[in-house]
């Protein structure tokens, strides 16, 4: 390492300017934890938020959102229910999986499943955030959605290719003894298995 | 008295345990992505909508980068660099190549695939590429140490800052929270003679998680204190596995605990 630069009579030495710059980081990241969101914004913001900190796990007890899903088969036209056929009762699509040791080491269906969660919990944000008079079917997120209900039909409640399916966001809110508030926040999206 | 950590030990702990975090993460996008879920749900022609239009080259190449063949091909590149890494020691190579991978892999799942975990992942790799750039321009062991405590102060303000934010929510000092959000868990409901059902038992817990959270910058008191603080912080870790499901973020802050023990030493090199 050669002698440090100097430069106007101050030492640029790399040990200072490495504090410095350290120092200056964490300066910007409590700036971000002071304005929050505002500072967070825009599209490539929201895709590389992973480089902001946030501590924040299962810190607030709220409103949740779920997505309940229901499904029926198609009549001939393939535009409306089978009137032979009744509707299914509405399911709830939430992640729950057995648990085992292994998974410490190699952990895929569940991280898939919180990914899944994930989709509904970014989609429920996006329709909060929706202008008025913008159609929620536009966003990124209710198409992944509406993909996931799709395949969820086809793998877990038995619906066949060409069956109509109907999904809902709710907002859920628990105490320790289970859901005591609900409200539908996006009322009933459709379409085609 | 605890053992203290030579900055070399601490170095080549880290690159293992970062590798086996890695690693991990690796595997598990690799058999998620030839299960084909990805193409069903997370569908790339619905998705780049998310991508800016401009530049024009940038989403081009992503788009390019995410075909699935391509993908899987960058996700087996990865996993042999992090074997390479661990087998040989780091280099400033690996440290780009891995950081701009996960830099590409957090994009195809819309900026976060699994939440803290993604953060503590790019925190440690962003400390080894502080390491390696100061390194090239300084000292190695300047640039290490500065890696070291760039790591340890995010994995210690993690700590605090979490612990804080409870202590805020009324939920949470009188543990319903806790019962809450154990019923919400991937591995819920609770069973309804489940202990954590008792109101003093989660208040006790939540207590418990609050103060040792807050409590975790003592950690720079000295090797034993951070040898102790972060043996309980590996038990916390496991216990959030067990209940919520989150190995990764097991891994990911294990592979800071080389960091906060060896800056925990600091009063001999500061």
């Amino acid at each position: 390492m050669g002698p440090p630069a100097r430069l106007c009579g101050v030492c640029f030495h790399p040990v200072k300017i490495t504090h410095a710059l350290i120092l200056l980081y964490f300066v910007f990241l409590l700036a971000t934890l002071w304005w929050g969101p505002r500072f967070i914004q825009g599209p490539w913001l929201f895709l590389l938020r992973a480089f902001f900190p946030n501590w924040k796990f299962f810190h607030a007890v709220g409103h949740e959102p779920r997505l309940y899903v229901r499904w029926w088969p198609s009549n001939a036209s393939g535009e409306g229910p089978d009137p032979d056929t009744p509707i299914n009762p509405w399911h709830l699509v939430y992640p729950r999986v057995q648990r085992s040791g292994l998974d410490l080491v190699h952990n895929p269906r569940v991280n898939l499943a919180l990914s899944r969660q994930n989709l509904v919990d970014h989609l429920a944000h996006d329709l909060n955030h929706l202008p008025a008079g913008v159609d929620a079917r536009g966003l990124v997120t209710y198409r992944l959605v509406q993909a996931m209900v799709r395949e969820h039909c086809l793998q877990n409640l038995g619906a066949t290719r060409g069956a109509a399916f109907e999904f809902q966001i709710r907002l859920e809110r628990s105490d320790t003894l289970g859901e005591v508030e609900s409200h539908t926040l996006l009322p009933a999206a459709r379409g085609v298995v | 008295m605890g053992q203290a950590l030579e900055l070399a030990q601490a170095v080549r702990m880290l690159e293992w345990l970062l590798a086996w975090s890695l690693g991990v993460q690796t595997l598990e996008f690799l058999r998620i992505h030839r299960s084909g879920v990805v193409e069903r749900i997370w569908h790339w022609p619905d998705q780049k909508d998310d991508i800016p239009d401009r530049p024009a080259w940038l989403k081009a190449t992503l788009g390019h980068l995410y075909q699935p063949a391509m993908h899987q091909a960058h996700l087996w590149l990865r996993l042999s660099v992090i074997l390479h890494m661990a087998w040989q020691g780091s280099s400033l190579g690996h440290f780009v190549f891995l950081f701009s991978s996960a830099v590409v892999v957090l994009i195809r799942w819309r900026g976060a695939f699994n939440g803290g975990s993604d953060f503590m992942t790019l925190v440690v790799l962003t400390g080894g590429l502080l390491a390696h750039a100061v390194g090239l321009w300084s000292r190695p062991e300047l640039g290490w140490q500065a890696g070291l405590w760039y790591i340890s102060i995010h994995a210690i303000s993690s700590y605090f800052m979490s612990g804080w934010v409870k202590l805020k929510h009324a939920q949470w000092r009188s543990g319903r929270a806790l019962t809450i959000f154990l019923n919400g868990a991937i591995h819920g409901p609770l069973p309804a003679g489940s202990w954590f059902r008792k109101p003093w038992l989660a208040r006790l817990s939540a207590w418990g998680f609050i103060l040792w959270e807050c409590a975790f910058p003592l950690a720079l008191g000295g090797p034993a204190q951070a040898q102790a603080m972060c043996a309980v912080a590996g038990v916390f870790h496991f216990l959030v596995f067990w209940f919520f499901g989150l190995n990764r973020f097991f891994w990911a802050w294990v592979t800071c605990f080389p960091a906060v023990i060896y800056c925990s030493n600091w009063r001999l090199y500061i």
